[in-house]
């Protein structure tokens, strides 16, 4: 069961490495080069890329180059690569940091600063989980209860929340 | 030789422990009590621990300067009278999170032992700045100059507990009560205790 796992990611981390190592120049909306690795999936910004700008994405991006701007990736996840360098405001639903984010996140599920990961900027997420060794410098905003808090009412949306990012 | 201090001798990763505070507790705003968000300055890192220890009960912004790398330094800038330029930058970059800002706890841990007696002024100023009119500095001093104190990892464990993890090294400088009184002057020492590792405890509100 472990190796079974343990193959998958190495099969999956392959092929972001291939991703990274032979972007494919593909000019969209923004003038920017990205490999898509398959519909839906994850899109990749090769370590030689540049963004400035806003990047809006319907499906998970993978940075290993650098962005200057804002993201905007509302049901999926921004994995920072360990290369990679986003200076940008970010609402995403998920963040993974390996690499370097300076900027202010809201996030609806999860942000993860790994061990070689540093984030410099303001947090708003249900849950913030720091890796040994991961750098953060900046503002975590604790307010997930606030208005239940302010006023004394029993708000529903939060609890199913945090149900769902418990049950992960 | 503790079990930390001999697994920090043969490179081995040190374990966390938990320490009970008796001061912590007054000073941490909570939830419950709260009318307004509340605002913590961490001189501090941050873990995953302490966050989520922190959400149990806190409501409001947990702002995280992860200075204390940064102390001996600052300390080194602050004795340099040829160093202004540099250390307006360093002191930029150090308190960038929290410039502008006033806080009803700040947890400043381990960084007064950072710098020398001449430079305590220094942090009153810093202090006097960061600190609301009715907040709280929590940190620790020395009980007595005369044993050496291990650095150590500070963080929140539960609303009266630390978990404290041992670093290499001791602290460059041993502040006792009465010394660091006579410097930090927008403050008084409201209360101290002492810790089994030689470190005063203190919560000092505003004169």
């Amino acid at each position: 069961m472990f190796f079974e796992k343990k193959s998958k990611s190495d099969t999956r981390r392959n092929d972001e490495t291939a991703a990274v190592q032979q972007p494919v120049v593909e000019s969209r909306s923004l003038d920017i080069s990205v490999n898509r690795a398959k519909k839906g999936g994850q899109a990749v910004i090769g370590a030689t890329v540049k963004i400035k700008g806003e990047v809006v994405s319907d499906e998970d991006i993978a940075v290993e180059g650098l962005i200057e701007g804002s993201i905007v990736l509302k049901n999926n996840e921004l994995l920072v690569g360990s290369s990679g360098r986003v200076h940008a405001d970010v609402i995403a639903k998920s963040i993974k940091v390996d690499g370097e984010l300076h900027g202010d996140v809201e996030v609806s599920d999860r942000i993860v600063i790994s061990s070689s990961g540093s984030m410099r900027g303001n947090i708003q997420a249900p849950r913030v989980i720091l890796e040994d060794g991961a750098k953060f410098k900046g503002s975590i905003d604790m307010d997930e209860a606030a208005p239940a808090k302010a006023f004394g009412v029993v708000s529903n949306a939060a609890p199913e929340a945090k149900a769902e990012s418990a049950a992960e | 030789m503790s079990a930390n201090a001999l697994a920090l001798h043969h490179g081995e990763p040190p374990q966390k422990s938990v320490l009970k505070s008796s001061l912590l507790g007054g000073a941490l705003p909570e939830g419950t009590n709260q009318t307004r968000p509340a605002k913590i300055l961490n001189f501090g890192g941050i873990s995953s621990e302490s966050i989520d220890a922190l959400r149990a009960f806190f409501w409001g912004r947990l702002t995280v300067l992860d200075a204390l790398d940064s102390g001996a330094y600052l300390n080194d800038l602050l004795n340099d009278p040829d160093s202004d330029r540099e250390r307006s930058t360093v002191l930029e970059e150090l308190f960038a999170p929290a410039i502008g800002q006033a806080y009803d706890l700040v947890l400043l841990w381990d960084f007064a032992g950072f710098f020398c007696e001449a430079n305590l002024p220094w942090l009153d100023t810093w202090l006097d700045a960061l600190v609301t009119r009715d907040g709280y500095v929590h940190g620790f001093l020395c009980h007595n100059s005369t044993r050496k104190i291990e650095r150590k990892e500070w963080g929140i464990h539960s609303k009266s507990e630390f978990s404290c993890k041992p670093l290499e090294g001791f602290l460059a400088y041993q502040h006792l009560r009465n010394q660091f009184s006579r410097h930090i002057r927008s403050f008084v020492i409201e209360k101290s205790v002492l810790l089994k590792d030689g470190r005063l405890e203190v919560l000092l509100k505003r004169k």
